[in-house]
């Protein structure tokens, strides 16, 4: 008998995209964050190869303020391109209210203009679930995530008591006012994205290769994310950098090393 | 529509790019899983830079000695409990290969976060602790492997430096477990003799255990094999939706078991309605050069 060799890049795609099917199928009223980051970029790829070349949902992105001006740039040429319905949510009430980097600290600033935002915006269009491009191997709270998870009214993650998940049976209803976030990319490592992003040509923003010795490995907001000293100016360079390197992939955002367990403590409160 | 997954025979230990062994690392409350991966990781210099300092400081905080644990332990109730809650998945990869190792917990209360961790998983690593020796959960965890299809079995005995080394113990416990799993009709591949706080026999040959001529857990672990896909067995194919295009229906899903191919006829269950394949569809986005023109944005 005959057998198709399937690559690991094989496996996490397949894995993903009956994942978006799973949900889709599930839940009637879905969005799907959109940072305009290379892992965002990689979640709008898998959900037209799930769909067959459309995005069926909404892409939603919490725009701090604080955006890096390519990364806006990009935000309008993808939109185009890929024919999206983009909803754009600011926080605007806590702007006027004097909240910013200038004036607090980092974990204060992005509960405020990324969680709180996304309260907001669902509150107005009422998702019971949000797909979210998280992986396992960002941090050591989201190594214990599940497909499925649902948040609470209060956008809580209830981490201590999460539900089984096992033999592709997941949680798929949410309870009023509360969402499930359906997160595809778990499996996927930093430098699986990089090799799928290169495999399937998949664009993404300018900068994250090295321009004058420097790159940005994750992009978040521009006060508080530091780009690495670092020349990898193509795909290849950037794989062959992360498998030398022992540097983590979000070592250059503040917030998640403002305190001890800063990341748990946001995450609890339903940060993505 | 998405298909099982055949690894590739052949395995490019060079590349990151190569199927990962799923392992899943089981047994009794603090018998010494989450210490034993720590141990791994740090003693092949797997670890991120900084994440020994974290775990320093994290069990200053807690007053306590420094925990291989906490590594995988990360949660502030976990470090102060110094108890494993929910699995954890990490990736990590030798000379030979790229693995999954997957951390579940022992304690009995959060059987339901082993079981989700564990039936991820090609291969399991069971944890018994050389004093405590084969406990409640040794035994129930073996049992889930079993229901699970985990046939690849690794056994430890761990925290041999409270057991003085003592390859009569270690013996006493290899029996009794060996004898214990044929009731399961389960077989370890492998009894290993280790201390997972020591470093003795996890990633190096322990000197202190001459007597025994066994491989470390590290050279046992490159042993396993990546679980293949069924393609032997007759189709089966969960459906997950139907997507309409006009007249045409795509019939979205997943295969389980066996093969497909246009032409095929299949009989849809409950129903019993048979029907042909006219066509196997991927989506596949065109080509649109890269980088894209387009995009080409302003240096920062
Ligand atoms: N002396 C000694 N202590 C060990 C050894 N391995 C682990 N320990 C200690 O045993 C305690 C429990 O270890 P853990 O690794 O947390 O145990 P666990 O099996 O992961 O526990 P749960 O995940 O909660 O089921 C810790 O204090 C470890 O330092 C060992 O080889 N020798
Ligand atoms: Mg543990």
């Amino acid at each position: 008998m005959t057998s198709t060799t399937r690559t690991h890049l094989d496996q996490l795609e397949n894995q993903s995209i009956f994942i978006f099917r799973e949900a889709y199928h599930a839940f009637e009223n879905i969005a799907m964050p959109w940072s305009m980051g290379k892992d965002s970029n990689v979640l709008i790829w898998l959900a037209r190869k799930s769909f067959f070349g459309k995005v069926p949902f909404p892409v939603l992105h919490i725009d701090t303020t604080y955006e890096f001006p390519e990364m806006l740039k990009f935000r309008e040429w993808a939109t185009k391109h890929y024919n999206l319905n983009l909803i754009v949510k600011i926080n605007t009430d806590a702007r006027e209210r004097g909240i910013g980097y200038e004036t607090h600290d980092p974990v204060t600033v992005t509960h405020e203009l990324k969680t709180v935002a996304l309260q907001q915006v669902l509150a107005e269009y009422k998702w019971d679930a949000l797909i979210t491009g998280i992986r396992r191997d960002e941090d050591p709270t989201r190594a214990k995530e599940r497909y499925f998870s649902a948040r609470n009214v209060q956008f809580e993650w209830d981490y201590k008591d999460q539900p089984p998940e096992f033999w592709e049976q997941f949680v798929t209803s949410a309870a009023k006012g509360e969402h499930v976030r359906v997160q595809p990319l778990l499996d996927w490592t930093e430098v699986d994205i990089w090799r799928y992003i290169q495999r399937e040509n998949i664009p993404i923003p300018q900068m994250y290769f090295a321009i004058n010795g420097k790159r940005f490995l994750s992009l978040g907001c521009s006060p508080i994310t530091q780009p690495i000293k670092s020349t990898a100016a193509t795909i290849e360079e950037i794989i062959a950098e992360l498998e030398a390197t022992k540097t983590t992939e979000r070592a250059g955002r503040a917030q998640d090393h403002h305190e001890r367990n800063a990341m748990q403590k946001l995450r609890a409160k339903g940060f993505l | 529509m998405t298909d099982p997954s055949p690894q590739s025979a052949i395995q490019n230990p060079k590349s990151s790019a190569a199927v990962p062994l799923k392992v899943v690392f089981v047994g009794h409350v603090d018998h010494g899983k989450s210490t034993l991966i720590g141990r791994i990781l740090h003693d092949t210099d797997s670890l991120p830079e900084g994440k020994i300092d974290m775990v320093k400081k994290a069990c200053a905080a807690e007053g306590m000695e420094f925990e291989f644990a906490f590594v995988l332990d990360a949660l502030l109730e976990e470090q102060k409990q110094n108890v494993t809650i929910d699995t954890t998945q990490i990736p990590f990869r030798t000379a030979r290969r790229n693995y999954v190792i997957i951390d579940a917990p022992g304690h009995k209360e959060f059987l339901k976060n082993m079981i989700t961790g564990a039936s991820r998983a090609d291969a399991a690593i069971l944890v018994i602790a050389a004093n405590e020796g084969v406990r409640e959960q040794s035994r129930r965890h073996a049992y889930l492997l079993g229901l699970l299809g985990i046939r690849q079995i690794l056994v430890v005995v761990n925290k041999m430096d409270l057991a003085n080394y003592s390859e009569k113990r270690f013996g006493e416990i290899e029996s009794e477990y060996k004898n214990f799993l044929v009731d399961l009709s389960l077989e370890a591949r492998a009894f290993i003799p280790a201390s997972a706080r020591q470093g003795e026999n996890v990633a190096s040959r322990s000197e202190k255990i001459a007597w025994y001529d066994g491989p470390t857990l590290l050279e046992a672990l490159d042993l396993l094999e990546v679980r293949k896909a069924d393609v032997d067995l007759p189709l089966r194919f969960c459906v997950q939706d139907v997507y309409r295009f006009g007249e045409r229906r795509i019939v979205a899903g997943r295969i389980e078991t066996g093969t497909l191919r246009v032409g095929d006829e299949l009989v849809f269950s409950p129903a019993n309605k048979s029907s042909m394949i006219a066509s196997i569809e991927r989506w596949n986005a065109p080509g649109m050069g890269w980088p894209s023109p387009e995009i080409r944005l302003e240096s920062h």
